[in-house]
């Protein structure tokens, strides 16, 4: 073949440059320990690298709002902690009040005690988290959710917030709920045994004392009314409309009294039945009777304790005024039941979405290191081999760079 | 018979010096570029016949002749114009992969940090410094893209710049080659011989040529070029060159196109004509990756806006006002010049004036309606209008035939419209948002005929063809709005036969998109809550719950709110007069006028409700006499449900209808400059050897080899020696005659 003079220095300039370039990218991939300098490197690895990014930033967001909700219901979870021991305090009281020997001083002290604990309530109910946010009015974060007007014994709450759950995404297509309105913790709290609830009359003169009573197959969603004829009989009436024919049912102290689709049956017989008890000695006209339950709110009802331990025993009778006392006691701790069952029932849904957060935060950390290590396995240099193929470069710039020095110095003319 | 030696002797010299003076001239042209070496040709001088036979009469030297093969230079210009062209793409693309390369500098950190303060605001809706890190996180994204289109935008100037200067010098070489034409004709017709030098000059100015575009060239009888580019346009014909022109296109005046001058004026050249060279590779590299570049990075930015705008318009701000409201931000991006662009040929006849709008992004969440007009069903989709009809609720079909997609997930076989009631169907697939159906293509409208309107996406060359009279044009906007995410409409004026327009949907969207400015400055009026709330009265006693709801565009919050009633078996309260759609566990949907709702459908119970573009959702069962009070969400300051459905736009397919997220399709964009560019670079390699070849095949031919001529050079001394020794013999001769005489 033949060559030509210029094609030597060509070739010789184009092959240095050439073996130059490459040792500059591996020099450059070496300092910066990355594999793909510019997209053109690894196009497909350059876009993927992009979504992996972006899926590790959002997994990170998912685990940040996994710590903020965590906080969150923590703070919730204390006070309802707070709610639930004072519930169980008031509960104590309401049981030493029932004790008939203590007197209306002694009462009067312990309604003292109840009127700091609603206070304590409505600064559980009014709490606000670290920026000022109040936890327990929904939506309305900068509202103070309840109002009290009225003076203690007849005073109102008023709930100033709304229904609105917030909301934290804590994971790809999970919500999580990280509030409760206080409207379904403190408001909405159903009576009695929280289907029907029992009750007599203000104006009974008798000892009769009405206990919470029970569903046993069933509540038919009537309003039931026993009024005594003498202190062993009484007859019923239904949504206010005496049974016809009148009918008259013996009364004996503690029995269980059984209810069912409209009239006094037997025990355990058809359905829609419920079971009460009454004891005591009631009086001639003496009512008790049987609603269904309603919704009160828990300010009312200690309200309605603070009211009941102050006022003085006015009865006719010391008996009928216990007697009194105790039904309206029954219904109280009745009250305070529903609204501890609610209470915890919202403290058992917090504690596992607690835990639902830690496992949640355990599997986000383990994809966070997939994403790391599919980052790496992206983007990173692989020094052995990059440092290998380096010396291997050099060898070959040597080389070139040699030769071309001892071929452009071969020439005829140095010998002429 | 001597001065037959002397003679000889002579031709012998003068040979041997015109060997030595090409060897010279050889050496001395070693590194000029484009030269080709040259050799004499030597032959014997017409012998003298005589008695004794033939007797030779010296040599004489025929021509002096450049080693030169057409072929060979041949294919050394069309790999050189590859390898040109190729280069020239190369640099080019190199700046926008660069660009792209810094995984920190591109437009994915600056969408994840938006993300991030989106996201920190659902977290904390109520905490202005979350909202004021997210405007500004919003501002740091617009600038990046603005930066990004910047880059681009100069690379596009610089590429006008570029043609301009590059037709500049081929039409100073193409002089010079016509020049050069004259020149040679007039030489070797003087002297009948080829004008070697001349010719090499030429040739080179080819190979020039070549490098700024591809050309072929026709040798003439009279040994002229004639140089063509494209398919076969004259660019030197003899001594005359044409000029090639650098002008503002009719379509784009932003376009510096190539023409050529002819008697009727500049003719711009359709761009696959201009091939090869750093033309050819910058037209190329213009319309292939900068021209989808701009557009994609502005499909990005278009499509953002738009979606992010559209859920923005559904909230309500922190201090409560919704759509509708004084000082309520419907936008979050101002949109204002971000619009598609329909520029006016300047050749144009008419004086019709387009302009084109974005639709707006249909909600992924598919909002439709279903009427009932005396037994015919028509089925609506509220985001862009289009519609199926039919006799039965699961027969309708559009305008081709085609039932409404599966993937819409609308339960249309359950659903039961009365005659005169329509009936608000969501689907049960997919979730909440929206999605642009935008492309990252151009399109072209042409009035091609007295009947036809033809539009056409010019990415693929996908035409639309609609017969054309002045009510058909909204007719082929409406067809495209559907799939294109854009609109058309004449404004002013008429549009005659062959009058043409460019439709640039998304170009402007990066250059311009901005926060807007009331959101910037007043961070509260990020639409973080929903307009909406729900609350049961405290009295209720029976399990069923209402969700707090949602709301779709067009929505109406009843004001003063709404109470809706539980009976025994229904739902009363409803507005009169308004549609009311019932949805139940099983899918079915019934549609009302007022209400009341039935609580169990069959055995089924009542899931949800929609009127007035609200919807909620129902579980469990109502007690009678419980009541449920729908109203604005007045003081809901903590409320993020509509900031969290801004944060999931982030991952959603909100692009390309439905395929691609933000991040997803700049991924693909990424990937399509990154593999442009290896493709470029890899083909440019591959071309570079084969140019190796050609060239090392040219110079095996036509390059001097200095060894080889220092040999030449001892050749042609001795022969000249020789000779002289032939007259010195021829001077003996004589000599010895002359002394016989003394």
């Amino acid at each position: 073949m033949r060559v030509s003079t210029s094609q030597i220095f060509d070739n010789g300039t184009l092959n240095i440059q050439r073996n130059q370039g490459s040792l500059f990218k591996l020099q450059n991939q070496l300092s910066t320990g990355r594999r793909i300098l510019a997209p053109e490197d690894d196009p497909i690895g350059a876009a993927e690298a992009l979504k992996v990014n972006q899926s590790m930033s959002v997994n990170s967001q998912f685990m940040d709002n996994q710590a903020n909700a965590g906080s969150q219901l923590a703070l919730v979870e204390d006070h309802l902690g707070g709610v639930s021991n004072l519930i169980m305090d008031v509960q104590e009281r309401v049981v030493q009040a029932g004790n008939g020997s203590l007197t209306d001083q002694d009462r009067a002290t312990l309604a003292t005690e109840i009127r700091q604990r609603y206070e304590e309530l409505l600064g559980h109910a009014n709490s606000a988290d670290g920026s000022g946010q109040y936890l327990f009015a929904g939506y309305r974060g900068s509202t103070q959710p309840f109002g009290v007007t009225g003076v203690p014994g007849n005073r109102t709450a008023t709930y100033y917030g709304d229904e609105g759950v917030r909301q934290l995404q804590v994971e790809n297509g999970r919500q999580m709920a990280v509030s409760q309105p206080g409207s379904d913790i403190f408001m909405r709290v159903r009576q009695g045994n929280g289907t029907f609830m029992t009750g007599a009359a203000a104006a009974n003169t008798g000892s009769g004392v009405i206990s919470t009573g029970s569903v046993v197959t069933g509540y038919d969603n009537n309003a039931y009314t026993l009024t005594f004829t003498s202190p062993t009989t009484y007859t019923l009436s239904v949504n206010g409309v005496p049974e016809a024919p009148p009918v008259t049912y013996n009364y004996s102290d503690g029995g269980t009294i059984n209810i069912g689709n409209g009239t006094i049956v037997a025990p355990n017989t058809g359905t829609n039945q419920i079971a009460f008890s009454i004891s005591g000695t009631p009086a001639t006209g003496d009512t008790f009777t049987v609603n269904p339950s309603t919704n009160q709110d828990l300010f009312k009802t200690l309200d309605q304790l603070i009211k009941t331990l102050e006022s003085p025993s006015t009865g006719p009778t010391p008996d009928a005024t216990q007697a009194a006392r105790r039904n309206q006691l029954t219904a109280i701790s009745d009250g305070l039941d529903r609204a501890l069952d609610n209470v915890l029932k919202v403290r058992t849904d917090i504690g596992a979405r607690r835990l639902e957060l830690d496992s949640l935060t355990n599997v986000g950390q383990d994809v966070d290191l997939q994403f790391k290590g599919d980052l790496s396995r992206l983007q990173d240099l692989d020094y052995a081999k990059a440092i290998s193929d380096m010396s291997k470069q050099q060898m070959t710039l040597q080389a070139s760079q040699l030769s071309f020095k001892q071929t452009s110095q071969l020439s005829l003319f140095n010998m002429l | 018979m001597s001065s037959g030696l002397f003679g000889i002797g002579i031709s012998g010299m003068q040979a041997a010096q015109l060997g030595l003076l090409t060897t010279e001239h050889n050496v001395a042209n070693a590194s000029t570029p484009g030269y080709n070496r040259q050799r004499i040709l030597q032959a014997t001088n017409v012998p003298l016949m005589t008695g004794a036979g033939a007797v030779g009469q010296g040599t004489h030297v025929t021509t002096i002749e450049r080693m030169y093969s057409e072929f060979l230079a041949g294919q050394v210009n069309t790999s050189q114009t590859s390898v040109s062209e190729l280069d020239t793409y190369y640099g080019q693309i190199k700046q926008i992969d660069n660009m792209l390369a810094d995984p920190n500098s591109g437009l994915s950190p600056a969408l994840q940090d938006f993300f991030k303060g989106v996201q920190q605001v659902a977290a904390n809706p109520s905490s202005i410094p979350s909202r004021q890190s997210m405007t500004a996180s919003a501002s740091s994204l617009v600038a990046r893209i603005h930066g990004i289109e910047d880059r681009l935008s100069q690379m596009s100037e610089g590429v006008n710049g570029q043609i301009t200067t590059t037709v500049g010098t081929i039409n100073s070489y193409a002089q010079q080659i016509a020049n050069l034409n004259e020149r040679i004709v007039l030489a070797q017709s003087a002297s009948n011989q080829p004008a070697n030098d001349l010719v090499d000059q030429r040739d080179q100015l080819v190979t020039e040529l070549n490098k700024l575009v591809k050309v072929s060239t026709a040798t003439e009888s009279d040994g002229s070029y004639n140089v063509f580019i494209g398919t076969g346009q004259q660019l030197v014909v003899g001594t005359r060159a044409s000029a090639m022109t650098a002008t503002a296109s009719a379509a784009d005046p932003s376009r510096i196109v190539v023409g050529l001058e002819t008697a009727g004026g500049a003719q711009e050249l359709p761009e696959y004509l201009i091939t090869g060279g750093q033309l050819g590779g910058l037209v190329r590299f213009r319309s292939e990756s900068l021209d989808p570049a701009l557009n994609e990075i502005g499909r990005v930015a278009a499509s953002m806006a738009l979606t992010f705008n559209a859920q923005q318009a559904l909230g309500q701000d922190l201090q409560g006002r919704a759509a509708g409201d004084t000082g309520f931000a419907a936008n979050f991006f101002d949109m204002t010049n971000m619009g598609p662009s329909a520029i006016k040929n300047a050749h144009n006849t008419g004086n019709g004036v387009l302009q084109a709008a974005f639709v707006s992004p249909p909600p992924m969440g598919g909002t439709y309606t279903l009427s009932n007009t005396a037994g015919t069903y028509t089925l609506t989709r509220q985001s862009d209008g289009k519609t199926w009809t039919g006799a039965s609720p699961a027969g309708v079909v559009d305008a081709n035939g085609d039932a409404p997609p599966v993937s819409e997930g609308l339960n249309l076989a359950g659903a039961t419209v009365a005659p005169g009631l329509t009936a608000t169907l969501t689907s049960s697939t997919i979730p909440a948002n929206f999605y642009t159906n935008l492309t990252a293509s151009d399109y072209q409208l042409v009035r091609d005929g007295v009947g036809s309107y033809t539009l056409t996406r010019m990415s693929d060359n996908h035409k639309w063809n609609i017969p054309a009279d002045a009510a058909n044009l909204p007719g082929l906007s409406s067809l495209i709005s559907q799939t294109e995410g854009f609109t058309l409409n004449l404004a002013s004026g008429t549009i005659n036969v062959g009058d043409s327009y460019l439709i640039r949907p998304s170009r402007a969207a990066a250059r311009n998109i901005a926060v807007d400015a009331s959101v910037a400055a007043d961070a509260r009026l990020v639409a973080a809550a929903a307009p909406l709330t729900t609350r049961p009265a405290t009295g209720n006693v029976g399990k069923m719950t209402l969700s707090q709801g949602a709301v779709a565009p067009g929505y109406a919050v009843p004001s003063p709110a709404l109470t809706l009633s539980a009976t025994a078996t229904q739902l009363t309260g409803f507005p009169a007069g308004v549609n009311v759609t019932a949805v139940y566990a099983d899918g079915t949907s019934i549609a009302s006028n007022g209400g009341p709702v039935n609580l169990v459908n069959g055995t089924s119970q009542l899931a949800g409700f929609s009127f007035n573009g609200m919807s909620f959702d129902v579980n469990g069962s109502p007690v009678a006499g419980d009541s449920f009070t729908i109203e604005r969400n007045a003081g809901g300051v903590d409320d993020g449900r509509n900031i969290f459905l801004l944060g999931k736009l982030q991952t959603a397919n909100t692009m390309g209808g439905r395929t691609a997220s933000y991040q997803g399709a700049y991924a693909q964009f990424v990937s399509t400059i990154g593999n442009k560019t290896r493709e470029t670079q890899v083909t440019g390699e591959a071309q570079q050897a084969l140019l190796d070849q050609a060239q090392g095949a040219r110079e095996a031919l036509s390059g001097v080899n200095l060894d080889e001529e220092a040999a030449n050079l001892l050749r042609y001394q001795q022969a000249y020696q020789a000779s002289a020794k032939m007259l010195d013999i021829g001077n003996k001769l004589f000599d010895t005659v002359l002394s016989i005489r003394s």
